[in-house]
């Protein structure tokens, strides 16, 4: 099977396994969205619509990873450098987005009934004193989805990569004081264990718009064999459509991984 | 002479630490149909190259991954020849580092490497311990997985309380520790391969990425001037504005 000619809905785009049949796609599937406020910049539009339109493209992501198979997909919604160095304004409206998504009865509605649990990952303790009803919002999401099986959807809000191994080492550090870990239990796994992404499979493949070629910290600890792809620059993330999204995936299952050997 | 054009255009930015991770000596070596280990052997010739160009640039930092912790499982024979080979590689990066002021560090692990190769890696630490210009760490039988869980280990074995654990105080018990710039703003890897393996997981977290389709055999300092001046056109903001 070959890609389509012309414009076709996403429910009708083919997936990756039917163009390319036997594919490996990965398990775990990493998206850095960069690029929003650009996009609304080369339309004089201000930032706020660009992480408005950057919402929409999520959404209609999440759907055709869902519809492809793809078991966890990763979203990196606010960094914790972010949160330090962009203005408070920018950071308030998208801590709003967020909130608005977040709480969406259709959306959450979706969440349950396709068999998606939802995760968060990142700090916890600032989005609570900044906006305590996102971080409500978050809870009761993972509660009401915590059972689910089928996909795992993970918002990494407030995250970064090196915050997270010090908050781990920290518990495992409590954890030998309490006498509830021993010193020569710690190896790779245990660490796992206390991150914030505890449970689930490392990522398998990162992708990034905009062109940036960096992770700028999104789980360095879980990615390090991780497979990389970047967009090019006129590719913002609200650009990155199903079929492009795809190239992505197609071009990750040609990939030899060797691990080292 | 020297023979490689060192000139940049004006203003050119210097990446204060670039790491090269030299991949595709085995394929270079098969899509010539010679031996694999001839591969390995113009890639060494080619390290020396490259280094040499990155002192006479100015770069501060530069760190080579020879060898990582997953490499191990490689064939016995190839991880034989390499280790000889680093040892020989390692005492010519020495005779250069002497020349240019060039400190030598070993990151990885020390016990598992032959003892010969060891005590080589020692002696160029040692022999260099006092210039200040610039850092060559070498990798050997390194990965950031393990450079992490080792600081771990490190810092719950010195009894430090756990309120105390920051970024820094966790940089401190890195390999690179008291090193002014520990974190690659530059991390070129050759042969096509667009990973990073776990390389300074902790540290890479926004260096730039550059991944040459070349063979490191032919990944010579004209290449390296090339991604160099990529390295210049990109915007880094650092999750800022």
């Amino acid at each position: 099977m070959t890609v389509e000619k012309g414009p076709v809905s996403d429910k009708r785009l083919h997936s990756p396994q039917e163009i390319e049949p036997g594919i490996t796609l990965p398990k775990h599937l990493v998206i850095i969205p960069d690029g929003n406020r650009h996009w609304a910049n080369l339309r004089g539009l201000p930032p706020s619509e660009g992480h408005k339109e950057g919402v929409k493209t999520a959404k209609r992501l999440m759907r055709v990873c869902r519809d492809w198979g793809i078991q966890i997909v990763t979203i990196w919604g606010m960094s914790t450098d972010n949160l330090e160095k962009r203005s408070p304004q920018e950071m308030n409206t998208l801590m709003k987005i967020f909130e608005k998504l977040f709480t969406n009865k259709k959306i959450v509605t979706e969440w349950i009934d396709s068999g998606t649990k939802v995760k968060f990952i990142g700090r916890r303790d600032r989005i609570g004193e900044k906006r305590p009803s996102l971080l409500k919002a978050i809870k009761k999401i993972e509660a009401v989805t915590k059972e689910n099986q089928k996909s795992t959807l993970v918002f990494a809000v407030d995250y970064g990569g090196r915050n997270e191994l010090v908050r781990a080492f920290r518990d495992i550090a409590i954890g030998i004081k309490d006498g509830t870990l021993k010193p020569d239990e710690i190896d790779e796994e245990l660490i796992s264990l206390h991150l914030d992404t505890a449970g689930l499979n490392n990522p398998d493949l990162i992708i990034r718009t905009s062109g940036q070629r960096r992770i700028s910290g999104m789980l360095i600890f879980q990615g390090a064999s991780a497979e990389l792809y970047f967009y090019d620059q006129n590719i913002n993330f609200p650009d990155l459509t199903p079929e492009l999204l795809r190239e992505a995936l197609l071009d990750f299952g040609k990939r030899q991984r060797r691990f080292g050997g | 002479m020297y023979k490689w054009d060192l000139s940049l255009p004006p203003k050119t930015k210097i990446p204060n630490h670039l790491v090269l991770i030299p991949d595709g000596n085995r394929r270079w070596a098969k899509t010539r149909k010679i031996h694999t280990f001839e591969g390995h052997k113009k890639g060494f010739s080619v390290i020396i190259e490259d280094a040499r160009f990155c002192w006479l640039l100015g770069i501060h930092t530069v760190s080579l991954w020879f060898f990582s912790t997953e490499n191990w499982n490689r064939s016995k024979n190839e991880v034989n020849y390499l280790m000889k080979l680093y040892n020989d590689l390692i005492k010519e990066l020495l005779k250069d580092a002497k020349k240019y002021g060039v400190k030598m560090v070993h990151l990885g692990r020390k016990e598992k490497i032959p003892k010969q190769l060891a005590k080589i890696a020692q002696k160029a630490e040692k022999e260099t311990k006092k210039a200040k210009k610039h850092i060559l760490n070498f990798c050997l039988d390194y990965g950031g997985h393990d450079e992490i869980l080792r600081a771990v280990k490190k810092i719950l074995a010195d009894k430090i309380p756990p309120e105390k654990f920051t970024k820094e105080l966790f940089e401190s018990y890195l390999d690179t520790k008291n090193q002014p710039h520990i974190y690659p703003d530059l991390i070129i890897r050759t042969s096509g391969e667009q990973r990073l393996s776990g390389f300074m997981s902790w540290q890479n977290a926004y260096a730039e990425f550059y991944f040459s389709p070349v063979h490191f055999p032919e990944f010579t300092p004209e290449k390296l001037k090339e991604a160099i001046l990529d390295f210049n056109r990109r915007r880094r903001r650092f999750g800022g504005n």
